[in-house]
């Protein structure tokens, strides 16, 4: 198929979240023999005239009238809440958000895609909060593409607790703090910004992704408690196949997917199979 | 529903002081407190006023202590005293930390902004874009907002007057205040209300009223000039060199710097005057409409307010332009200041004295209570899309709060 895949940012320069799961499932795509082409905010594309496919990732950046003149079929692939919360991860689902302003918008153009892929269970029970009417809309749940082959066991020596973002209000920084004083004797690494912390937290600005594996193994738990619902959260699954023990709650995504309460084997094998879950709903 | 304001009114003077400012404070504030509640609205300052909070008609007056803007005082008091709007009225030009707090939606910031200079720099232009909203002080600032490109500039809403208290009154009722003026009946009285500033072109006033008079000796003309004498001018050595010593009166400055005079006082000095001078480009041009609402006639700068307040009056062009600071004036010259002095005087000798027309429309609408109408319906405006947009990051739901609290260990 030849595909046009409409996004904010670039998957081969980012590296946010969800420009390294649209990056693994494009790169699938390509191998699976489709003709696959980024349409970027800026660029003049006549898309619509040669794609047989369009694929919606994050389009925060285009004009809400390209979409609703859309004359080919569309997948919306989401990673967070943008179409229905202009906070995005920091989606409240509080009453009001169900006749905001964003959603009733978007709500259309939602119910003429051809399928909608959320990241979780959880992700997509978020998302029905203000969309009730996609309920029975075709969808595919598929979880972020995390490569076992990257995030693994290095039998390291492991001590206290490591965070990533925890730092950042969305992710939880207030359960975060909490956690941390009800624990001070647990030395905790915080990756990433993060103001007015205990005195059990080291901060650490910023690590390379190639380096982030290995400083997981050098902890014993991973802690993430997001007050928000995470669509997915990448961390928790790299952590968690990195052989941390998991300290998270009930808004996070990446744990909505069953295999995480049976053992890290299915764990890693639902990753692996990500992209082909993608794919397959896609082809279908 | 929005939520309710919680304003924090940040005037360049307290309400309880005699400047353009503090009036703008001290008729505003009441009117928004009678609405939204005394509880939502708090003022701050920045006098010198360390650590009480003053109670003024059932408003907080904050504390803090700052000879300037102090920015980081006004951040203090927005978060400390759960402040979910700033209404900023003064000079915006230094302010550094509240553009880029409202930047990053840490503070919900209305600038109510004068537009009073001929040039937009890049600076300034960086600065008011990061207001929710700019509020002209008038419809021709709010056409040079919007012609620089500013996308948050709402409808401009002038500055008010006290229309129980400016109005023509009988000046034969107040000889002993005409006496103290130096005018008399047959005088031409000219009036020059300004701060002692540069900007404020006094000394070009002054030589234009001396070409005038050196045209119309018949006019007698008399002036005074409601400043201090010392100021960035040394009036008292221009009124010298220019020959004018004998027919400019100032006010005591005893009075001046104690207390002041009140506006009762000063309605009865613009009833006194023939004409109001005012030739600088105003932001707004209080000295203007106040001169209006009386039904004296003025003569004003063509930039800034003037064309628009002025309804009975004449228009002084610009000559050339002060270069000496960022923010460029135009300057007006004193041959065409006389010119606009005697077109206003012919009317005079023709019996045109004052207008009632003129002093009703100033009246109508520029009464505060209409003003603060507009400014209510503004913040109302605001408010409603601080929730339309969440400009604010709302607590997430009860459900979600107890779900991060559900601890999943793996």
């Amino acid at each position: 198929m030849k595909i046009a895949w409409v996004q904010d940012l670039s998957p081969w320069t980012e590296l946010g979240g969800a420009q390294l799961t649209d990056k693994a499932h494009i790169i699938a795509g390509i191998k699976r023999g489709h003709d696959i082409e980024i349409i970027l905010p800026g660029t003049v594309s006549a898309f619509q005239e040669w794609a047989d496919l369009i694929i919606v990732s994050n389009a925060t950046m285009f004009p809400i009238a390209m979409f609703q003149n859309f004359t080919k079929p569309y997948v919306f692939f989401v990673h967070d809440y943008w179409p229905l919360c202009k906070l995005r991860l920091y989606y409240p689902m509080l009453d009001k958000c169900r006749v905001c302003y964003p959603s009733l918008d978007w709500r259309a153009i939602f119910e003429k895609s051809k399928l909608i892929v959320w990241l979780s269970p959880l992700h997509r029970e978020s998302w029905l909060f203000t969309f009730s009417e996609l309920e029975k809309h075709e969808y595919a749940l598929v979880p972020s593409p995390v490569s076992p082959d990257d995030f693994y066991d290095m039998k390291l020596e492991r001590k206290g607790a490591i965070a990533v973002h925890s730092g950042v209000d969305f992710k939880g920084k207030e359960r975060f703090v909490e956690w941390c004083v009800e624990h001070p004797d647990v030395p905790v690494t915080l990756v990433g910004p993060g103001d007015n912390l205990p005195p059990n937290v080291t901060r650490i600005e910023h690590v390379l992704y190639t380096k982030i594996n290995e400083l997981y193994n050098r902890h014993e738990y991973f802690v993430h408690l997001p007050m928000n619902p995470m669509p997915f959260d990448r961390t928790v699954a790299e952590a968690y196949l990195a052989g941390c023990k998991i300290i998270a709650n009930k808004n996070v995504g990446a744990l909505s997917w069953e295999q995480f309460y049976q053992s890290r084997e299915h764990v890693e094998r639902l990753l692996r199979a990500s992209s082909a879950m993608f794919w397959d709903k896609i082809e279908c | 529903m929005p939520e309710h304001p919680r304003i924090l009114f940040n005037p360049k003077d307290n309400p309880f002081i005699n400047s353009g400012y503090g009036i703008i404070a001290r008729h505003l504030v009441p009117r928004l407190a009678a609405h939204y509640g005394k509880d939502s609205i708090l003022v701050f300052a920045p006098v010198f006023q360390r650590d009480e909070i003053r109670d003024w008609n059932g408003v907080k007056i904050l504390p803090g202590v700052s000879a300037t803007f102090g920015e980081d005082i006004i951040y203090e008091h927005y978060v400390h005293q759960k402040c979910n709007l700033l209404l900023q009225i003064g000079d915006w030009a230094p302010l550094r930390t509240i553009p880029q707090l409202a930047s990053e939606n840490k503070l919900l910031w209305i600038q109510y902004a004068p537009m009073d200079f001929l040039n937009f720099p890049q600076w300034a232009f960086d600065i008011l874009k990061c207001a929710h909203k700019i509020v002209p002080f008038t419809k021709q600032a709010e056409k040079a907002f919007k012609g620089y490109k500013l996308q948050n500039v709402s409808e401009a809403i002038w500055i008010g007057l006290d229309s129980s208290l400016w109005q023509p009154l009988d000046r034969h009722e107040y000889p002993n205040t005409m006496r103290s003026l130096g005018f008399a009946e047959d005088t031409y009285n000219i009036l020059i209300v300004a701060a002692n500033q540069s900007r404020k072109y006094l000394r070009e006033t002054l030589e234009g009223i001396k070409h005038f008079i050196e045209a119309y000796p018949q006019a007698k003309t008399r002036i005074y000039m409601h400043t201090h004498v010392a100021g960035e001018r040394r009036l008292d050595q221009d009124v010298q060199e220019l020959g004018l010593q004998d027919i400019v009166s100032f006010p005591d400055p005893y009075d001046l710097v104690n207390g002041g005079i009140d506006e009762s006082q000063l309605v009865v000095v613009f009833n006194c005057a023939d004409l109001v001078m005012d030739v600088a480009m105003e932001g707004f041009g209080m000295s203007q409409t106040q001169a209006q609402a009386c039904g004296v006639p003025v003569v004003c700068m063509s930039e800034g307010g003037g064309p628009e307040l002025v309804k009975w009056g004449v228009e002084v062009p610009s000559y050339s332009i002060d270069r000496s600071q960022a923010l460029l004036k135009p300057v007006p010259h004193p041959a065409q200041i006389a010119t606009g002095i005697e077109t206003m005087y012919k009317a005079y000798l023709e019996g045109k004295r004052r207008s009632d027309s003129v002093s009703q429309w100033t009246r109508e609408n520029f009464s505060w209570d209409l003003i603060a109408e507009q400014w209510i319906k503004l913040i109302d405006q605001v408010m409603e899309e601080r929730e339309k947009f969440s400009l604010y990051v709302p607590r997430p739901s009860e459900e979600l709060m107890r779900r991060s609290r559900e601890m999943v260990e793996l």
